[in-house]
């Protein structure tokens, strides 16, 4: 599919002591949301506090909005004030009321609307009106609370481009409904001109609202694509039990029971299990992302000698 | 000014100006009252002494932990203001202290001198001690606020309290009365330590914040 990107980046490196996130070409959409997916320590964080303007430790070349480069970001208001972030920790001074909080935004963030800010705290139920409310620290506020905290700071800003680390996380089922439902209406206002990056491990919750899929392991993209696209290049494959050594040289991580196995591979790869008795099925966006995690992970490297040992 | 009055109240809750910003001044202005009856010019010791250790501890409460890279201000890295805000926080809440200081210590010198026999002398010695206990304090908190541990605060603090008393004393308890010249000097090289020490704080605030945006080794 032909599109605008809202952010490109080539050969974005960031060194830890045991980790490189090695990211060779960055693609996001534009006016699309895509999801951010890896197992924990892939990098995901990282890559948004880069993209972010978070971490400025890192070498490689970043373009926003078709124009600007990383350096923009941190010169320019128009540029950064365009870009809104969710973090995980670290957020907000802890020992701040919401008071406090709602008057840091207002002084930080110059496109930010004050009572669209307060409808959306009392539409997310952080409180109901009662003044005494706006008392309570941050540190009493559960981690649910916290995230809403910081989705109703950013949405309540004039921003075209949403970075979010892991905003499902913390959220009870309900609320990744309604986060799903605010991220849908944020990118459909201004016809295809926002779009939204977030990293999540709530794949089966979030796929509703994901357009565009990014998995990273070991510090390195592995797949990408639209959503349509992969279920198209992958494809689940269930047959029977008598064929399942032949189906393990074609299906990596296959999975077996008594009855039959079960697993993923590519779509370009099915006829090669011509013959067998077999059923086919269009894999979830989790069912992808696990088959490619297990692939690229030394969690999945090790289940895989486990069973080989067995 | 209006951005700077909305930052500093931003930081400052009104508990801690109702406790820091009038509480403890008053409890320390009548405590300087009383001893000043007995003690007179030498009192101003305990007012510095006192003052300043409430101050080490308003800090600790508005600023713990602010210098260190594991410092809770994502939010602030996220905004282009961000580095802006945090400065005028830092640097208002410096001015206050030193106007602080001089309030107090200067609403004592008029309360001593009511209540014995008024001395003018001690007016340019008080400006010499307010300087060089809010230079010391400055220096004091620039370290502090690498920590959020409540118990170094004093600890770390306490050094520079008693070299900001040792000033006071030698002024003060000694009975030497320097001359005019010598006052005059005392009060340039207070300026200049108070100026150089706010300017230092400035770039110190300024590079910690810097470096929490790079992570420790890179």
């Amino acid at each position: 599919m032909e599109c605008n990107y809202v952010l490109e980046g080539q050969n974005i490196i960031k060194k830890y002591k045991n980790f490189t996130l090695d990211i060779e070409n960055l693609q996001i959409p534009k006016g699309f949301a895509t999801a951010l997916i890896g197992e924990n320590g892939a990098g995901k964080t990282t890559l948004l506090d880069i993209l972010a303007g978070i971490k400025l430790d890192y070498k490689g070349n970043l373009k926003f909005f078709g124009q600007y480069n990383d350096k923009d970001r941190e010169k320019d208001s128009a540029v950064k004030s365009r870009i809104g972030y969710t973090g995980t920790n670290n957020y907000f001074f802890p020992h701040w009321t919401l008071n406090q909080v709602e008057d840091l935004q207002e002084l930080l963030f110059d496109n930010f609307h004050i009572d669209r800010y307060r409808e959306l705290c009392r539409e997310l139920a952080l409180y109901t009106g009662a003044s005494f409310e706006k008392n309570r620290k941050v540190s009493s506020l559960s981690d649910g609370n916290r995230v809403k905290l910081m989705l109703a700071g950013v949405l309540a800003r004039d921003t075209d481009l949403l970075l979010l680390d892991e905003p499902a996380s913390p959220l009870d089922p309900l609320m990744r409904d309604k986060l799903c439902n605010m991220l849908r209406d944020y990118l459909n206002e201004n016809e295809g001109e926002k779009s939204v990056l977030f990293s999540t491990h709530n794949i089966t919750d979030m796929e509703s609202i994901t357009d565009y899929v990014i998995i990273v392991e070991q510090g390195k993209i592995v797949e990408q694509g639209f959503v349509e696209d992969l279920k198209e290049k992958y494809i689940v494959v269930k047959g029977e039990k008598q064929d399942e050594s032949y189906a393990s040289k074609i299906i990596q991580n296959i999975s077996s029971n008594s009855f039959g196995f079960e697993g993923i591979c590519l779509s370009d790869d099915l006829d090669k299990l011509s013959g067998m008795d077999i059923a086919v099925e269009r894999p979830t966006l989790s069912q992808i992302s696990v088959h490619v995690m297990k692939k690229y992970s030394i969690l999945g490297k090790n289940d895989v000698d486990k069973r080989a040992a067995s | 000014m209006i951005q700077t009055i909305k930052t500093y109240n931003l930081f400052h809750s009104i508990w801690d100006k109702l406790i820091f910003g009038f509480a403890v001044p008053v409890v320390i202005i009548l405590f300087h009252a009383l001893v000043s009856l007995e003690l007179a010019e030498m009192t101003i010791t305990f007012t510095v002494v006192y003052t300043m250790y409430s101050e080490v501890m308003r800090d600790y409460f508005i600023f713990n932990g602010i210098y260190s890279r594991d410092s809770h201000h994502l939010i602030l890295r996220s905004s282009y203001n961000g580095k802006k805000l945090f400065l005028r926080g830092i640097m208002s809440e410096h001015m206050r202290s030193l106007i602080h200081l001089f309030a107090v210590v200067m609403i004592c010198t008029v309360i001593t001198s009511i209540l014995n026999k008024p001395d003018l002398y001690y007016i340019p010695v008080n400006v010499i001690i307010t300087l060089t206990a809010y230079a010391l304090y400055t220096i004091s908190i620039n370290i502090v606020r690498y920590f959020d541990n409540f118990t170094l605060y004093p600890f770390i603090a306490t050094p520079f309290i008693i070299l900001a008393i040792l000033c006071a004393i030698a002024l003060t308890f000694t009975g030497i009365k320097l001359g005019t010249p010598l006052l005059i000097l005392f009060i340039v090289l207070a300026v200049v330590l108070s100026i150089l020490v706010t300017a230092l704080s400035y770039l110190h605030a300024k590079r910690c914040y810097e470096n929490s945006f790079y992570d420790k080794g890179n």
